[in-house]
């Protein structure tokens, strides 16, 4: 058992048990139970002020819970010393560099704030602006950077003393799609290369570049999953995606719901031909349902696949039920 | 040690990239300033207050000092609108706000001074200006003297020419008791008694214009001391001989007129004295000298230029230091400083290095331009460049202070212009210090500017050596300026957030 629990934390870079950060007046993040194993990419999403940043505030050692326990590589943030430190790069939410300093010299200063010296930046520096495709930037001003840019030069700032652990706090926001996809990548290179990554955001769908993705809500994580096993729990299993003739659908409805693999039925809203029929194994219950449904009741549809719901609406029913469960629970 | 050295040095190199970017900040606040300077020299013309003026002079005008007299005195210190004769015109120009002064001259006749009748030199205004007033006062007393002098100098001239009369008359009668005493007889009584009436009058003459006996007479000349006395004790003799000659006998009335005679060559003696005593010494027996063992001061523009100096650099430390910790604040570079294993004094002494180095250059640059409108050169370059470190230094921290304070730029900035109006005021850059009460002096000593005005005058002005006073001044403000911001930076940098 011990063997199995030393296992286990080798296997965690950070550890979050019960960590709460009270602010006061609702403010602030509560019992917080989050592991991130190493070399992945956990993403957490929730909406504004939720307490996303203060989480990860948490983590990297700006705060310190009021109550619980927070542990990077088995370290309490709290006692880092400049080793500890060294292993942590951090992306804050805004750009926090210097305008009046080109992309090289800002490098540079952060490189210096990391004890770095002047040739270890140097070698340092070229590949990783290449990472971010930023070299032909590289004597600009930072004043003088698109925002993607900026985001991209921050990235290869907090990469230049090599930490093993990433924290990004919204590095995709107000940025566009074609950018977003290209961060995500470097991302996914970096947890390829073994790092471990903290990534905040706002943008419900970059949960699918996430190996596992935390949901946040009122300060508090309502679920943590892997990309897929959020939209199972969102919808309460696999969806298949059926069309039907509008006046066979009653009939086929009524069908389905006697089938015991089938969990529920749920008629498309703005679709007056259209069901999802939710089930455990949606590749493997697809035929099942099709062949039922013609030899008995004698409809064919005219659509039948598997169905992968959107992580906006995986986010929205996740959102919901938490909300429903919270009504449930203040009812006396 | 290693790794500490290279924090700081991130940090200098940091705010030297920064400030060298922003060259319109250095000459905003090097050469703003500097241009005031040179405007100042080039067009600097008096200090003292511009009071416009109309003067009402009598049509009879004043004995010695003419209407050009006046004219010219006044020109000099005021600015003189016109010259009338009418006292309501000018008050009317006062109301009108036409001008800020009306002096009104009265009528003065020589023989009303001698009498004792003081007329009245009016003046009137309606200035709100403290400084004005003082001014107006000042230049009236001094207006006054001078036209009482020239009053009192043509009374002396007057007395000087009776007196002669006086003299030649003293010298007849002198002549004439002589005669009496040789051959005196029943005839000579009546003589006598004619000579004496004669001699009344010419005594009660000469005193009446002679000039008021002072102190200050007296030590010029024992004989102008007496000149008074000698005429009392002669009229007094005289009154005794008149009695002698109706009542006495002979020899008591030759007796009498010896004495007399004695008087009387004795009053020719002082006389003689007043004749001959210039007439500037009878009315103004002190006169001053003054010697400058430097050879002369300064021009006001080369007399400021060290604490304009001082004024410079100072400001150019605080403007950059009060902004160096605020700004990273607001970017929220403290967010990722604090995740980094960076120390809040590697920030502190990196930032501080390269604000001193650029605050010690543009003082050099500085000394050099004031150098082109004739400021002399520092008289020891050692001591000057350790007082421009220091004064950099102390001024770096009372910025970085502000910028512990403040929570916003526009906070540091109205801090900064705090300290600027403070240093105007109690670091005796135009207002001495001494002018004030105790609990100015220790925001005077607390402010870098003090102390360097005092050291830049010394080495740039006075060609000396500094005192140990002005060491010490800057070193404490350092150390008082540093140890507080390390205490209020420590607890902010923990809580970078809150």
């Amino acid at each position: 058992m011990e063997i199995e629990q030393v296992s286990q934390e080798s296997q965690e870079a950070v550890r979050m048990e019960d960590a709460c950060l009270d602010f006061g007046g609702g403010a602030g993040v509560f019992d917080l139970n989050l592991s991130l194993p190493k070399g992945s990419i956990t993403g957490i999403i929730g909406p504004s002020g939720c307490g996303k940043t203060t989480a990860i505030r948490l983590i990297n050692g700006i705060y310190g819970p009021t109550s619980g326990e927070v542990r990077v590589f088995g370290k309490k943030p709290l006692a880092y010393d400049a080793v500890d430190k060294a292993g942590i790069g951090y992306i804050p939410q805004h750009f926090i560099l210097y305008p009046n300093l080109s992309v090289e010299e800002n490098m540079r200063f952060v490189g210096g704030i990391y004890g770095m010296s002047a040739s270890e930046c140097k070698a340092k520096i070229q590949p990783l602006l290449a990472f971010v495709e930023l070299e032909a930037a590289r004597k600009r001003l930072a004043r003088k950077l698109s925002g993607g840019m900026q985001r991209r030069l921050m990235l290869a700032s907090a990469l230049l003393h090599d930490p093993t652990i990433l924290m990004a706090d919204e590095p995709t926001a107000g940025i566009d799609p074609i950018l977003r996809a290209r961060i995500w990548e470097n991302f996914r290179e970096l947890r390829d290369q073994g790092k471990t990554l903290l990534v905040t955001t706002q943008y419900v769908g970059e949960a699918a570049y996430c190996d596992q993705v935390a949901v946040m809500r009122n300060g508090r994580l309502i679920v943590i999953d892997t990309p897929r096993g959020l939209q199972r729990r969102a919808m309460g299993g696999e969806v298949i995606h059926l069309q039907v003739e509008e006046k066979k659908l009653t009939k086929c409805v009524r069908f389905l719901e006697k089938l015991p693999q089938v969990y529920r039925v749920e008629r498309i809203p703005a679709d007056a031909e259209g069901l999802y029929v939710l089930v455990e194994d949606a590749g493997k219950e697809l035929p099942n349902l099709l062949s039922a449904l013609k030899e008995e009741i004698s409809i064919v549809p005219t659509t039948a696949e598997p169905y992968l719901p959107s992580f906006d609406e995986v986010f929205v029913r996740l959102i919901r039920a938490a909300e429903t469960s919270q009504a449930v629970e203040m009812v006396p | 040690m290693i790794a500490y050295l290279i924090r700081t040095f991130s940090f200098f190199m940091k705010e030297i990239h920064d400030v060298r970017r922003q060259p319109r900040l250095m000459l905003s606040l090097v050469g703003g300033p500097l241009l005031v300077l040179a405007a100042f020299g080039a067009t600097f013309r008096s200090a003292n207050p511009f009071v416009s003026m109309v003067l009402v002079w009598p049509e009879s005008g004043i004995p010695g000092f003419s209407q050009e007299q006046a004219e010219k005195f006044l020109s000099s210190n005021f600015y003189l609108v016109e010259i009338t004769t009418d006292e309501d015109e000018a008050m009317q120009m006062l109301d009108r706000g036409e001008v800020d002064v009306v002096q009104v001259i009265p009528e003065v006749i020589i023989d009303q001074v001698a009498a004792q009748v003081r007329p009245e030199i009016q003046i009137i205004s309606n200035t709100v200006d403290p400084s004005a007033e003082a001014w107006i006062r000042s230049l009236s007393y001094g207006e006054m003297n001078y036209i009482n002098k020239q009053l009192l100098s043509q009374q002396a001239i007057l007395a000087q020419d009776k007196a002669e009369d006086v003299n030649r008359s003293l010298l007849t009668m002198q002549d004439e008791f002589e005669a009496l005493s040789q051959n005196f007889d029943a005839d000579s009584i009546d003589r006598a008694k004619d000579m004496i009436a004669e001699l009344r009058p010419i005594l009660a003459d000469l005193e009446y214009y002679l000039p008021p006996e002072t102190q200050a007479q007296a030590n010029l000349s024992p004989e102008l001391s007496k000149l008074h006395s000698d005429i009392e004790i002669l009229i007094d003799d005289l009154d005794e001989l008149e009695q002698v000659l109706d009542q006495g006998d002979l020899v008591t009335h030759l007796d009498r007129l010896n004495s007399v005679n004695d008087e009387i060559g004795d009053l020719q003696g002082s006389v003689d004295v007043f004749i001959t005593t210039p007439t500037e010494n009878i009315i103004s027996p002190v006169r001053e000298t003054y010697t400058n063992l430097r050879g002369g001061a300064y021009s006001m523009v080369v007399f400021y230029a060290p604490a304009v100096l001082a004024l410079l650099v100072q400001q150019l430390a605080i403007t950059l230091a009060s902004l160096g910790l605020v700004r990273e604040r607001q970017m929220g570079s403290f967010e990722m400083f604090r995740v980094s294993p960076l120390k809040f004094s590697q920030i502190i002494v990196g930032k501080s290095l390269a604000y001193i180095l650029y605050v010690s250059i543009a003082g050099v640059i500085l000394t050099f331009l004031l150098s082109l409108i004739q400021v002399p050169m520092p008289y020891n370059l050692g001591q000057y460049m350790a007082l421009l470190v220091l004064l950099a230094t102390a001024s770096v921290g009372i910025g970085f202070l502000i910028s512990a304070t403040s929570r916003t730029d526009s906070q540091a900035i109205q801090l900064t212009m705090l300290v600027l109006l403070l240093s105007i005021f109690f670091t005796g850059f135009f207002l001495p210090i001494t002018g004030f009460n105790w609990p100015a002096w220790i925001i005077a000593l607390l402010i870098p500017m003090t102390h360097a005005i005092t050291g830049f005058q010394d080495l740039i002005l006075a060609g000396q050596n500094l005192g140990s006073d002005v060491w010490i001044g800057l070193v404490i403000i350092i150390l008082l300026s540093y140890g507080l911001v390390s205490l209020i930076m420590r607890r902010q940098y923990r809580k970078v957030l809150d």
